[in-house]
């Protein structure tokens, strides 16, 4: 805000932007940051929308795929807690139960922020990377949104 | 793909933005030329990067995801198409093979914009971001600010007294830093 103030007052170079973690089990940017996000219009590139892959499910129940980053490199954690295994399950189970995918679920809710500017995508294969795209074409229903609220409301942010 | 104005910029960024974090790790130099000709196809023109990838860090692989997008610029051309974002390390991460310690003073944020133009082949960027703040913060996981373990600000904050540089965050600021186009 202080940097914000100077570029304005001074006429300096303006902050356009925060790099910050977002996804389903890291919503923290929408508790302090998303109004200054709003009212200074600097808005959120969202980090690690798939909180590293976790949100598509596949390492569920102890899965460990070969490719996967969680398995290539242990030290990467953030994501894998029983509760954030409890909270992954559940958002999993949203998307089955509509028939969507659970990553690209996971994508178009970040997308859908009005405080996002833009969602970073990553991928290792290009089969992630055409899904990953596709999910710029989903729209969550209310419904799938509400199922969505009920889970964070009982497990907010498990990964901050 | 909607684009979206990129803070009070003139630019307008694509709502998907192409991470690169993979190439030069768990990507060929190969496959990232396959993903970024996918994405721009897909209608991305944003691209973020960083000095310090691919991850995990390492010295032995800092830079070959800018070298990576940057062979691929020099193939593809049309650089003014794009908006590309890329960042420099900041203090307390343990990567002092980024000039023996990266810290976000005016000479080393000049001399890591250099190093990350010259693997990107390219003589600008649009974005240039702080990739963590010089001082200590809560990231990856960590809840309640402590405020006595803060012996990374105490070095950190030095560095800001002395540069007297206004337009870099000294204290409240986000991860995001000014738009910089050099030479505009």
């Amino acid at each position: 805000m202080r940097c914000l103030h100077l570029a304005d007052t001074l006429g300096l170079p303006r902050v356009a932007s925060v790099q910050n973690p977002y996804n389903l089990l890291n919503r923290s940017f929408e508790v302090g940051l998303s109004e200054i996000a709003h009212r200074e219009a600097v808005g959120l590139l969202a980090y690690s929308p798939l909180a590293f892959g976790v949100l598509s499910g596949k390492y569920l129940d102890g899965q460990r795929p070969a490719d996967g980053r969680l398995t290539l490199f242990e030290r990467f954690s953030r994501y894998t807690s029983d509760i954030a295994q409890e909270a992954t399950r559940a958002y999993v189970e949203i998307a089955r139960r509509h028939d969507l995918d659970p990553a690209q679920m996971a994508l178009a809710f970040v997308t859908a922020q009005p405080f996002v500017t833009s969602n970073i995508i990553g991928a290792t294969t290009l089969t992630q990377l055409e899904s990953n795209l596709a999910s710029d074409q989903l729209t969550l229903s209310a419904e799938v949104m509400e199922e969505i609220e009920a889970v964070h409301r009982r497990i907010s942010n498990p990964c901050p | 793909m909607q684009r979206r104005p990129l803070g009070k910029t003139d630019m307008q960024v694509s709502r998907l933005c192409l991470g690169t974090m993979t190439f030069g790790e768990q990507n060929s130099e190969q496959e990232a030329h396959q993903q970024l000709d996918r994405a721009v196809d897909a209608g991305i023109n944003f691209i973020d990067t960083a000095e310090m990838y691919p991850v995990p860090p390492k010295a032995e692989t800092q830079g070959r995801t800018e070298a990576y997008i940057g062979s691929w610029l020099q193939q593809r051309g049309r650089r003014d198409d794009l908006i590309i974002a890329s960042k420099a390390a900041g203090a307390g991460r343990g990567m002092t093979h980024l000039r023996g310690g990266p810290r976000h003073t005016r000479e080393q944020i000049h001399q890591a914009l250099d190093a990350s133009l010259a693997r990107l082949q390219t003589d600008y960027l649009d974005l240039y971001q702080l990739h963590w703040p010089d001082r200590h913060v809560n990231c990856f996981g960590e809840l309640g600010y402590v405020p006595g373990d803060d012996s990374e600000a105490t070095r950190s904050r030095r560095p800001w007294a002395r540069s007297r540089k206004p337009w870099m965050p000294a204290r409240f600021a986000p991860w995001g830093s000014p738009t910089t186009r050099r030479g505009a």
